[in-house]
């Protein structure tokens, strides 16, 4: 659906575009800058072309080198890309003014430029690219007419590593009641084919659109300081204009057209939506994505993601959560690799910022050379772009070099420009670590082993709607916020195959007036993936803790399917439990009772028990449950997840936050003791005011966009 | 082997070992079948055993490894039980020329099998409960093996003990 204000607006960008038609020539540059690039990019002051006096900034990786990625457990080439090294794009016919006060110099084959930096004028952040060809490639493709011309430094004036690699570790704190920070978050749009030319829209993931009368549109709320798009196209070209239109969300939930900004689409690029900032968002907004296609060749498919930061305060002591990422186990890698990849982790919406922390431990064992063990250079990157320190390790020499890798902390300003990045792109999280000999020489690894400790750890937030300081929205009324844990681990027993084990649980808290008042989910999965095969999770244990009685915890058991089907005994299985009580009875009766039986009891009853998937809960002691998922071996249910809602009596009629902890997880045989915390409302004493527009929007937070209220099936 | 018994206790033992590299899926059902008539022998050796109770455990245990195939048959689970204690009985009570001696028997050995495991766990520290509530585990497998074990050799030594006291009432009886 399509806005009418759209129609005006594409025959005035129609005139522009025919003005622009003409490829313009630009010279491109590699640079080596001493400030590393973010979302400030330079700027040449009184140059004047299609992006206003911006220069462009395309990413191409330093160097790509072999390396292991945890994930698929195999090596591949991976490129290292730097905040400090990119190529720049400026008019071939620049007569830049040096009125303005330069932050910077740009010194080219060609001239020097002074430089600021600031928000890019033209509207792009940064431009993606493989290696300079491919960037000269997608500036063709922006209908520019592309020339390398060789080197180029950034030089800035005065301080050059302000913000940079010199930024002082911050330590992590937790969020407290009454403070206010900035919380990280991505909104999702549905991949979409461009199969004609005119105007295509580009829908919001889910089904739930934030305005009534613009079907699509995704929900941004209050509060939004910055906005950045992203673009990912696949399977052909486009030469179409993005237009993002922004609209304020009126009581009854109809929206009104605010503004619309116009971009030239290019591939793995950012866009920043600049009239979604903090003065606009003190109304709630939503956002409308649509492309204006003059041309396409190929099946070409437009991938739009975004990432947001919000202002938030934190009031009830209960709309946060956790996210703990890890990786275990030992991997054989016998070849000589320069990468280590660590994830990539799914990047949980909500990051609170201040907040990341990391006890990222590793051994790597290296074959000698020439019987020494030289000292390993560890350079830790996050996503392979932003650095996060560089350490030097000296190896004990036990037949293999063995070297303790331990990072001893995140680099704050490093993990939020990637955060904010990946975000863009629908992205993950990921630690690439960079080695090398202190000579330069590449290392033989034999193998590595992974502690079992957080790669990355931090505090979520769970919603993007505005509290009202005395109540609470209603939206509260159905929370989406799961405190998340994801594993990658390898896997030992019982096949040391070439597989890697990826796990993940979650606990929601439940809403309010719910049948129950957490919910567990859990997903694990060994995957092979040199054999091309899946086996699914056949045993987890979580155990939870909570400073009330766990007296009479209840769980149910649920598939995670269309309907949420119960795990239960079905079918026969089912029946044989009735028959197996009559049959039962009647052995008391004749004085075999219970244990008597002995092995056949055990045989045919325990074997009965085990045949279909069982979900059963231990009391460990007066505050910690231990909740068992068991798969059965007759089951086929295909599905590495189960959802797993329970209460207790002691969470009912609370009116403060109560906190639980997972305090152990168990997926297969896989443990882990994560402390993760997660945060149940209270259900007496709040009052809910009437606002229910986007009670059901909860299109913000874990597995993109969906509705916050999960329904059960009972059969 | 000069005790049937002994023999088939081993072969129960020896059997149950295969536990803890039998995989997780379907043959579970032919482990439980395969334990179930192994056991039965081992029980109805004590008393006598014909060719004809190879053949009737045989029958009785089959379906159990045939339920995941056909899936009514995980009723069998459910009955299993009993069939096999009426068999038992049966063979009890051939040896013995009368049902009620033959029930007695079985049952009578079942519960001082039982009581010698319950001692067995009281000394273990309650070693045996956590083994039988361990129940078939993908991950954790010493139970069954154990399990077998102890149950086997306290039934061996309470049917040869029950024996030994219907020899005595039968002589008193003259």
């Amino acid at each position: 659906m399509t806005s009418p204000k759209l129609r005006g607006g594409s025959l005035a960008a129609l005139v522009v575009l025919v003005l622009l038609v003409a490829a313009e020539r630009v010279y491109v540059y590699e640079v080596e800058s001493d400030v590393p690039i973010t979302e400030d990019v330079p700027h040449v002051p009184g140059v004047s072309w299609r992006f206003g006096e911006q220069l462009l900034v395309v990413w191409v990786p330093r160097d790509v080198a072999p390396g292991i990625i945890l994930f698929t457990n195999e090596t591949a080439p991976i490129p290292l890309y730097d905040r400090t090294y990119f190529l720049l794009v400026v008019p071939a016919d620049a007569r830049p003014s040096h009125r303005t006060e330069a932050e910077a110099f740009l010194k080219t084959p060609d001239g020097t430029y002074p430089v600021v930096f600031r928000k890019p004028d033209g509207g792009i952040i940064d431009i993606t690219a493989h290696s300079i060809e491919d960037a000269l490639t997608i500036l063709k493709q922006m209908g520019l007419q592309p020339e390398y011309r060789g080197r180029a430094e950034l030089i800035a004036k005065g301080d050059p590593d302000a913000g940079g690699e010199a930024a002082a570790p911050t330590l992590p704190r937790r969020p407290s009641v009454g403070s206010t920070f900035d919380v990280y978050g991505g909104l999702y749009f549905r991949e979409t084919p461009v199969t004609r030319t005119g105007l295509v829209v580009i829908p919001v993931r889910g089904t739930q659109s934030a305005c009534i009368n613009v079907r699509g549109a995704a929900y941004v709320g209050y509060d939004a300081k910055s906005f950045a798009l992203g673009t990912l196209i696949r399977g052909g070209a486009v030469d179409a204009d993005l237009i993002v239109e922004v609209y304020k969300i009126e009581l009854l939930g109809n929206c009104t057209f605010l503004g619309s900004q116009r971009f030239r689409l290019a591939n793995r690029t950012r866009y920043w939506v600049s009239l979604i900032n903090s003065t606009t968002s003190v109304d709630e907004l939503a956002v409308f994505v649509m492309l204006d296609v003059r041309s396409f060749s190929g099946q070409p498919r437009v991938g739009v993601n975004a990432s947001l930061i919000y202002a938030r305060t934190y009031r009830y002591g209960f709309e946060v959560g956790e996210f703990a990422a890890r990786a275990a186990g030992g991997f054989v890698v016998r070849r000589e690799v320069r990468r280590v990849v660590i994830g990539p982790y799914v990047a949980y919406d909500g990051y609170v910022a201040q907040t990341v922390s990391s006890s990222l431990t590793l051994t790597l064992a290296t074959e000698p050379v020439n019987g020494v063990c030289k000292d390993l250079r560890v350079r830790f990157t996050i996503n392979g772009r932003s650095p996060s320190g560089t350490y030097i390790y000296r190896g004990r020499h036990l037949g293999l070099c063995i070297y303790d890798v331990y990072l001893p902390n995140v680099w704050e300003p490093s993990f939020q420009t990637e955060y904010f990045y990946a975000k863009a792109f629908g992205g993950g999280l990921a630690w690439v670590l960079d080695i090398e000999y202190t000579d330069g020489s590449t290392p033989y690894v034999v193998a590595m082993f992974l502690k079992n400790a957080d790669a990355f750890r931090y505090w979520r937030w769970a919603e993007q709607w505005k509290t009202i300081p005395e109540d609470i929205d209603a939206s509260w009324m159905y929370p989406f916020l799961s405190s998340a844990f994801e594993i990658y681990a390898t896997p030992t027993e019982p096949i040391p195959a070439p597989g890697i084990y990826h796990g993940l649980v979650t606990v929601r808290t439940d809403s309010v007036g719910q049948l129950f008042r957490a919910m567990l989910s859990i997903s694990g999965r060994y995957t092979y993936p040199g054999l091309d095969r899946v086996v699914y999770m056949k045993k987890a244990e979580v155990d939870i803790a909570m400073p009330l009685s766990v007296w009479g915890l209840y769980a149910g058991g649920f598939y995670l399917d269309d309907l949420l089907s119960s795990v239960a005994p079905r079918g026969w299985v089912r029946e044989a439990f009735d028959v197996k009580r009559v049959v039962d009875f009647i052995l008391m009766l004749a004085g075999v009772v219970g244990r008597v039986a002995g092995l056949l009891g055990f045989a045919t009853g325990e074997g009965l028990k085990s045949a279909g998937d069982s979900i059963m809960v231990q009391t460990l002691d007066y505050y910690t449950a231990r909740i068992i998922y068991r798969r059965g071996w007759y089951t086929n249910v295909a599905s590495d997840t189960i959802i797993i809602p329970f209460r207790t009596h002691s969470l009912y009629g609370r009116d403060t936050p109560t906190e639980l902890e997972i305090t152990r997880i168990c997926l297969d045989n896989i443990c882990t003791n994560p402390s993760l915390k997660a945060y149940v409302q209270p259900d007496t004493s709040y009052i809910y005011s009437i606002k229910t527009v986007h009670a059901f929007l909860k299109n913000w937070m874990f597995r993109a966009q969906v509705s916050g209220v999960a329904s059960y099936y009972r059969p | 082997m000069r005790d049937q018994t002994v023999f088939f206790l081993l072969l129960v033992v020896v059997f149950s070992l295969l536990w803890f590299v039998w995989p997780w899926s379907w043959l579970v059902g032919v482990f439980i079948a395969g334990l179930v008539f192994l056991w039965s022998l081992f029980f109805v050796s004590c008393v006598g055993l014909g060719r004809g109770f190879v053949v009737v455990f045989g029958l009785v245990a089959a379906p159990l490894a045939l339920a995941p195939v056909a899936e009514p048959l995980f009723l069998w689970y459910a009955v299993a039980p009993l069939a096999v204690f009426v068999v038992l009985v049966y063979a009890a009570s051939r040896a013995y020329d009368s049902l009620l001696w033959g029930f007695l028997f079985v049952v009578g050995s079942l519960w001082l099998h039982v009581i010698i495991l319950v001692a067995v766990d009281l000394l273990t520290g309650g070693l045996l409960s956590q083994a039988f509530d361990m129940g078939f585990d993908v991950y954790v497998r010493w139970n069954v093996p154990l399990i077998a074990f102890m149950d086997t050799f306290s039934l061996y030594i309470s049917c040869k003990a029950v024996k030994l006291i219907f020899a005595y009432v039968k002589r008193r009886r003259g």
